[in-house]
């Protein structure tokens, strides 16, 4: 029995360097396909919604949500802790997988931090959307102004929020434009016409690929990285403390920061599979992400997941543990109170359904894991609404409680939700390479003998 | 010795410029002789500056005076010794009578630049002693009522169209006239008139027709108690009830906290002894067939079948008089514990003289109502209660009156079109009485109907003429709710449509021709000035001039001219007992239907007031509507549950009502609320629930035989509380008497003390904090109103508090513990804690609630952005948010009992509990202005002053001496929620229950 401890390779073998600029670049320089103008048109048509939806809550109030008393916060928090979630993937795999010299990163590192950036973008509208007087939304901002010595509260964790949320865009979308610009340079360069090598010409910077270019590149990129790791676990954490910070049972727990970034590691990688099987499909990249790429990203999907499930059950025990009545009344009201269901969906596409990926089979069946993440973010969806829904809905006083029911509005804003990331998504797809090009050709065996074919590729 | 530096103010006396020097050593930049000069030149030019300046700041101070002033044309004379001249921005006090129900309560009515805002008890009003009830304060919501009549109104040819009073009064004259010379029948239908000048005045009036008659109709009058009365005692009389004098109160369905002749009175002497001053407090059971609020006070509540209360008194009776009574009903055939009898029995031996046994409320309006009255009168007679507890002689109670009996005789008269001319006033029989009463076709039969009614409401809508009267706070007016306690109305608004006090029309149409009583140029206030003249100041025994006496009665707002010492009893007519026939109720088990009265909705007068229809039933927690209680065991029976729709069947009436499921409710008797279902009411009454004034039967008993089938319809009912049990939390602590007795902590034994890392906030000044005995609270709920009242807080309406948006600062919790079909019930009222960590402030993004100084959590609305954070980390969930513009729209003359000193809130904000900020800040203004300190009760928030109960003390907590300071530190103090360390500033009193069920 020999044990063949040689790695699968990372990319199809057959592809030389050249292939890999005409394959990344297609999309960019064909026309678009009816079905992308399709997706494409419902995407804006959603956003446009989104935008009636905004303006029709700035005349009526903030009562056309399906919010009330006990339950001040709903679908809308939960759409902005599950994009900030989905947020999460993109700088992982960019920097911190980067910093542990991951290579199969390279072919996923690309789309990854453009669905980050597009979700933090959809996830940041929320806070201003769920404000009673979003007119007044720069009031969060803490600077000099002119309305006497008025300040921010810096003891606020939706404070920190803000912070955070808009320091992680900032460093994700410099760390991501820098990763772009030499292959915008490899699109200028293989641009006809005039306009598009002056557009992309603009974006690539005056890059010549020299050597010191290179240098500087490289220095600034593992700067950035190390900048951006420290923020991957930063941005859930404090998105976290909105909840661990108040006295609310359910809430008020110690376990929140690392749950929470967990949980979003898990729901971005769930995403980041959804839309890379996507895409290598429609355009024909299954050459450059490949079952490598997709098992090992299922394989930290089925590691977060376990996570997750350890901090549900944790949960659990340390209400029991605590003596806590009202604790102990918040966990078993969610499990058995009247949102269960979202509670019991939560459990079994959190926690039950990535069991799939301990067989080998699974993590390499594309329908397998495409339906398993599209579950994953439902579940990740339903985790942010029964924290929130089930601690408000029934907190300390019984006279008190009542119940959430989500309107139209409510669901109509997650829909636009969607509607606003695809956009940008979409937009992304057809003028930005989705592939690194330039880190994908570090990976390749260029000047080595292949394995199967044992000809060095050029 | 170094040079001194040289510091210069400008370049030229760094130059040392003379001109510059000499400008410098002057004292003033111009001289006033200088200016003197310069002013000559402006007078040169006509008006000078300052004679501008001050020609249009007088012009426009008098322009805004004069907008803003209604001021009635008689002389007023306000409450305190001010100037009668209106401060603007100062409020002016006048002292009136509430006009709302029959039981007349002393008002102080509080008018902002000549409109009235808010009403108050008067606390010079030996009745009410400064409280109010909620319908009562939310009567001055009617006065700006936009659906009020603006002026009299004909109806010519089937429509209704306006006209003018000079018409209508010629055109009704001639017709009087007519009547007059030939001798018609003229019948005067009036509800209860608390006012006895009024009275005399209706009587002159009727006194000059020889066929002519007053009818008087109240819907929830207490007829059969005066009846009971002159059956045992041989006067017919309503009684006074001292119910503080009472150490023992047994109540046969009597709910004298929710709406039984004297509410407001009764809540405030039953609290009295409920505070434990020398550890001492009063026992009340309660024996009734529904469960209301008075029951829900009662240390031993007894839930009996509809009908059962006539057997159970029976029984009692047997027990205390043994077989000097002449019935000899067993305890043990009263399906009751006959142990429970016994020990009331015997409680009521132990006290004779100071108990008091109640029957009454809607029992009385069943078969058995009479004969409940007689019983509790010969209990009340043997126990010696008559004369102590009971006053019948000396000062009684005229505080209602009026018959169904003498209605239905003026509906057959009616009927055989023997009636003339009927003129109704303050009564509204159209929408009391069943269709099948035939209300409707008799009163079309009588050629002229005159009605005086504010709205075109059920009855006048079958007027021929409307000739509006006054509201209560635009007229002048007395009462005399008890015998010698005379109170006057004044006028706090000039009326704000074409309308004229109803006795002025009366006093109009006699001036020609008037009996020689009646002054040729006499008004109505001259009249009633009279009237007191010959009357009240003559039975005064004043000193003073009339003028005098009259000044100082409008200034304090009534004259006590009882005699409040106790009577001999009466000697009780054993015949009563014996001849009255009487039947035991059958046992037959058919489910019983019981329609009785809340405090919101009372008889259905106020429909159309939205604080009245928002305000939720204290007891169900339900609002907008009216609904079936149906006992959680029957509605098993039934497979119905809470919010289905069902079918409601009696002999006559069947309609469709939401039900809602009564702990407590006896399982035999499903009981539905009076007041709703109004058609005429207005644009917000209008369409409301059912008129379960209809199921009433021609004997006239609120007690039927019901059957109750479910619809399969379901309804979310706008209630304000779902959730009734405590799970076990420790927000209600309470004990029994005899535990409180051996430790005064008792129930309050772990008080939670928490280690802080932190230093705790300073309050150098005042620290401001409550304290709220929950054994006094009888969850009345007046205090919701005075909130809404004072703070400007918008209604919301049905779909709204559905969603769970209601708006009020103030709510009253309610929770069931124990036995589910006889559950104790606790009312513990909920607002900001203010409390010393709040949760509230450190989440706020923007710091738009912060900690003041003087220990108030303070909201800043101009800040606030709506994060809603703050109410969510709120522990007591007490914030309310503005989820839409709610008052942007109000209608002009609604606008109006705004109170100026609170901010109307944005859509988007925040809002919730502030204490009362803008009382504080009087006070302490106050307080400034003579340089003391803000004595202890100064400041008394709106709910405090309102509160029957006297539940509420607020103070300054860094006095030791001070009220709620030494409560605060009292062994039954503790703070809800302690272990959360938020320490709230309102410290709860415990609860003492006097004894268990055995």
């Amino acid at each position: 029995m020999t044990y063949d401890m040689e790695q699968e390779p990372l990319l199809s073998p057959k592809k030389t360097l050249a292939d890999v600029n005409t394959d990344v670049c297609k999309p960019m320089e064909r026309w678009p396909s009816k079905s992308w103008f399709v997706v494409f048109s419902i995407s804006v048509a959603l956003t446009l919604f989104g935008l009636g939806l905004f303006i029709y809550q700035l005349r009526t109030g903030m009562g056309v949500w399906g919010l009330n008393n006990p339950v001040g916060w709903g679908i809308d928090i939960t759409n902005f802790v599950f994009w900030i979630g989905i947020g999460h993937a993109g700088t992982l795999i960019s920097a911190i997988l980067f910093l542990f010299r991951q290579k199969w990163r390279t072919s996923i590192n690309r789309s990854a931090e453009a669905m980050t950036i597009f979700a933090v973008m959809t996830a940041g509208l929320f806070p201003i959307i769920h404000l009673g007087r979003n007119w007044l939304f720069f009031w969060l901002m803490p600077y000099p102004n002119t309305r006497g010595s008025l300040w921010v509260n810096f003891r606020s964790p939706l404070l920190w929020d803000v912070f955070a949320v808009s320091t992680y865009f900032t460093i994700s979308l410099v760390f991501w434009y820098l990763g772009l610009v030499p292959d915008f340079a490899s699109i200028r360069d293989r641009a006809k016409n005039k306009i598009r090598k002056f557009v992309y010409g603009l974006l690539a910077l005056g890059w010549q690929g020299k050597q010191s270019h290179w240098n500087h590149y490289e220095i600034a990129y593992l700067i950035l990285a190390g900048l951006s790791t420290p923020l991957v676990l930063s941005v859930h954490s404090i998105v976290s403390f909105d909840f661990a910070t108040s006295v609310l049972p359910g809430w008020h727990t110690t376990i929140f920061p690392p749950y929470f970034v967990a949980g979003a590691i898990f729901s971005g990688f769930a995403m980041v599979v959804t839309l890379l099987v996507i895409i290598r499909k429609v355009f024909q990249l299954e050459d450059y992400i490949t079952m490598v790429h997709l098992e090992n990203m299922n394989k930290i999907i089925l590691a977060t997941g376990l996570m997750v499930g350890y901090a549900y059950g944790s949960e659990f025990f340390t209400a029991w543990y605590s003596g806590n009545i009202y604790e102990m009344f918040t966990f078993k009201n969610r499990a058995l109170g009247p949102y269960a269901w979202a509670y019991w969906t939560m459990i079994t596409c959190n926690v039950v359904a990535p069991q799939l990926f301990w067989f080998r089979r699974f993590r390499r069946s594309i329908p397998v894991m495409f339906v398993i993440s599209l579950i994953i973010n439902i579940g990740m969806w339903f985790e942010r609404f029964t924290i929130i829904v089930t601690s408000l809905h029934r907190d300390f006083l019984p006279a008190s409680w009542d119940m959430y029911i989500p309107r139209w509005v409510d669901w109509g804003y997650t829909l636009f939700s969607f509607g606003f990331f695809f956009t940008f998504f979409l937009l992304f797809c057809r003028f930005f390479p989705t592939i690194a090009m330039s880190e994908v050709k570090s990976t390749m065996h260029v000047g080595r003998k292949t394995p199967e074919t044992e000809e060095f590729v050029f | 010795m170094t040079k001194m530096k040289t510091y210069w103010k400008s370049l030229e006396e760094l130059a040392k410029n003379p001109e510059f020097e000499a400008q410098a050593r002057k004292e003033f930049l111009r001289t006033p002789e200088e200016l003197e000069v310069d002013i000559d030149a402006d007078e040169k030019s006509g008006v000078s500056r300052r004679e501008f300046l001050r020609l249009m700041g007088a012009s426009v101070v008098m322009a805004s005076a004069a907008a803003c002033t209604r001021r009635p044309v008689e002389k007023i004379v306000p409450y305190l010794n001010k100037p009668e001249e209106i401060t603007i921005g100062i409020p002016n006090w006048y002292a009136s009578t509430c006009g709302e129900c029959p039981a007349a309560c002393g008002l102080l009515v509080k008018t902002r630049e000549g409109r009235p805002i808010k009403l108050e008890g008067n606390n010079d009003h030996p009745l009410n002693r400064g409280a109010l009830c909620a319908r009562g304060q939310a009567s001055i919501l009617n006065l700006y009522d936009p659906d009020r009549i603006q002026g009299p109104m004909q109806k010519k040819e089937g429509a209704r169209v306006k006209t003018d009073w000079s018409d209508a009064d010629k055109t009704l004259q001639t017709i009087l006239k007519d009547i007059q010379s030939k001798k018609g029948n003229i019948r005067f239908l009036t509800g209860h008139i608390t006012s006895p000048a009024t009275r005399r005045l209706i009587q002159e009036f009727l006194g000059r027709y020889e066929n002519a008659k007053q009818v008087v109709f109240e819907p929830l009058s207490l007829e059969e108690v005066s009846k009971a009365q002159e059956a045992s005692y041989g006067t017919p009389v309503i009684p006074h009830y001292n119910i503080d004098k009472a150490k023992v109160i047994v109540s046969f369905g009597a709910e004298f906290l929710d709406t039984w002749l004297s509410p407001v009175e009764f809540t405030n002497r039953f609290a009295k002894n409920r505070k434990l001053k020398n550890g001492a407090m009063s026992r009340f059971v309660c024996f009734e067939s529904i469960a209301s609020l008075t029951g829900s006070n009662a240390d031993l509540r007894v839930p009996v079948k509809a009908g059962d209360e006539l057997k159970i008194a029976l029984a009692l009776a047997h027990e205390l008089a043994g077989n000097e009574s002449p019935h000899k009903v067993s305890a043990a055939d009263t399906g009751v514990d006959p142990k429970i009898i016994k020990q009331v029995a015997q409680e009521l031996r132990q006290h004779r003289g100071e108990s008091l046994v109640l029957g009454g409320g809607y029992s009385s309006k069943g078969p058995n109502g009479f004969a409940l009255q007689v019983v509790t009168n010969y209990i009340n007679s043997i126990l010696g209660n008559d004369g102590t507890t009971i006053d019948a002689q000396n000062s009684p109670s005229l505080q209602t009156s009026g018959s169904y009996a003498e209605l239905f005789n003026l509906i057959d008269e009616m009927a055989k079109a023997q009636v003339d001319l009927l003129i109704v006033y303050k009564t509204n029989p159209a929408y009391v009485l069943p269709k099948n009463f035939q209300f409707e076709e008799a009163i079309q039969k009588v050629p002229v109907v005159i009605n005086f009614a504010d709205r075109e409401d059920e009855t006048a809508a079958l007027a021929h003429w409307i000739l509006p009267d006054n509201h209560y706070l635009e007229s002048w007016g007395d009462a005399e709710p008890l015998k010698g306690l005379h109170s006057l109305f004044q006028p706090t608004i000039r009326p704000l449509y074409d309308t004229r006090a109803f006795q002025d029309t009366l006093l109009e149409w006699t001036k020609d021709h008037g009996p020689r009583t009646m002054d040729q140029k006499q008004t109505w206030h001259d009249y009633l000035k009279k009237y007191w003249q010959e009357n009240v100041y003559a039975r005064s025994g004043a000193l003073a001039p009339f003028e005098l006496f009259w000044e100082s009665a409008l200034r304090s707002g009534v004259v006590d001219l009882r005699n409040t010492n106790g009577h001999a009893p009466r000697p009780f007519r054993i015949e009563a007992l014996l001849g009255t026939r009487y039947q035991v109720p059958g046992t037959s088990e058919g489910l019983k239907l019981v329609t009785y009265p809340t405090i919101p909705a009372y008889d259905g007068r106020s429909g159309n007031n939205s604080w009245l229809k928002e305000l939720p039933d204290p007891v169900t927690k339900i609002t907008w509507n009216n609904w079936i209680n149906v006992a959680p065991a029957k509605a098993k029976e039934l497979k119905v549950k809470d919010g289905d729709v069902v079918s409601v069947k009696t002999k006559d009436f069947e309609a469709e009502l939401v039900v809602h499921l009564q702990p407590g409710q006896p399982a035999q008797v499903v009981s539905i609320p009076l007041g709703f279902g109004r058609t005429k009411a207005g644009k917000v009454g209008n369409g409301i629930g059912v008129n379960a004034f209809q199921f009433l039967s021609k004997n006239v008993s609120f007690i039927q035989e019901v059957e109750i089938k479910p619809t399969g319809e379901w309804i979310k009912l706008a209630k304000t509380q779902i959730h009734d049990h405590m799970h076990g939390r420790p927000i209600i602590q309470e004990t029994t008497l005899a535990e409180y007795k051996k430790d005064p902590k008792a129930g309050n034994e772990n008080p939670t003390h928490l280690p802080s890392m932190w230093s705790k906030h300073k309050y150098e000044g005042y620290r401001w904090g409550m304290a709220i005995d929950l054994n006094s609270c009888t969850g009345c709920s007046a205090c919701m109103v005075a909130c809404q009242s004072e703070n400007n807080i918008p209604v919301v309406g049905a779909k709204r508090i559905a969603q769970g948006r209601e708006m009020h600062w103030i709510r009253i919790d309610r929770y069931y513990s124990e036995d589910e079909n006889n559950p104790k019930v606790s009312h513990q009222p909920m607002l900001c804690q203010h409390c010393e960590n709040a949760p509230c402030e450190t989440v706020c993004p923007v710091l738009a609630t912060v900690h003041d100084d003087e220990g108030l959590n303070v909201q800043v609305y101009n800040r606030c952005v709506g994060t809603r954070y703050c109410a969510n980390n709120c522990p007591y969930k007490v914030r309310r948010f503005n989820w839409f513009e709610y008052l942007r729209n109000t209608p002009t003359p609604l606008s109006m009992v705004f109170n100026p000193d609170v901010t109307v809130r944005e859509k988007g904000v925040m809002e919730k509990c502030t204490f009362c900020h803008q009382r504080v800040q009087e006070a302490k203004n106050n307080a400034k202005d003579f340089d003391i300190k803000v004595a202890d009760g100064a400041i008394k928030t709106a709910c405090q002053q309102i509160c029957p109960a006297e539940a509420i003390v607020f103070g300054n907590l860094n006095d030791p001496e001070s009220q709620v300071a030494r409560a605060a530190k009292s062994d039954r103090g503790y703070h809800v929620l302690a272990e959360l360390n938020t320490v709230p500033s309102i410290t709860y009193l415990t609860k003492v229950r006097n004894g268990g069920s055995s």
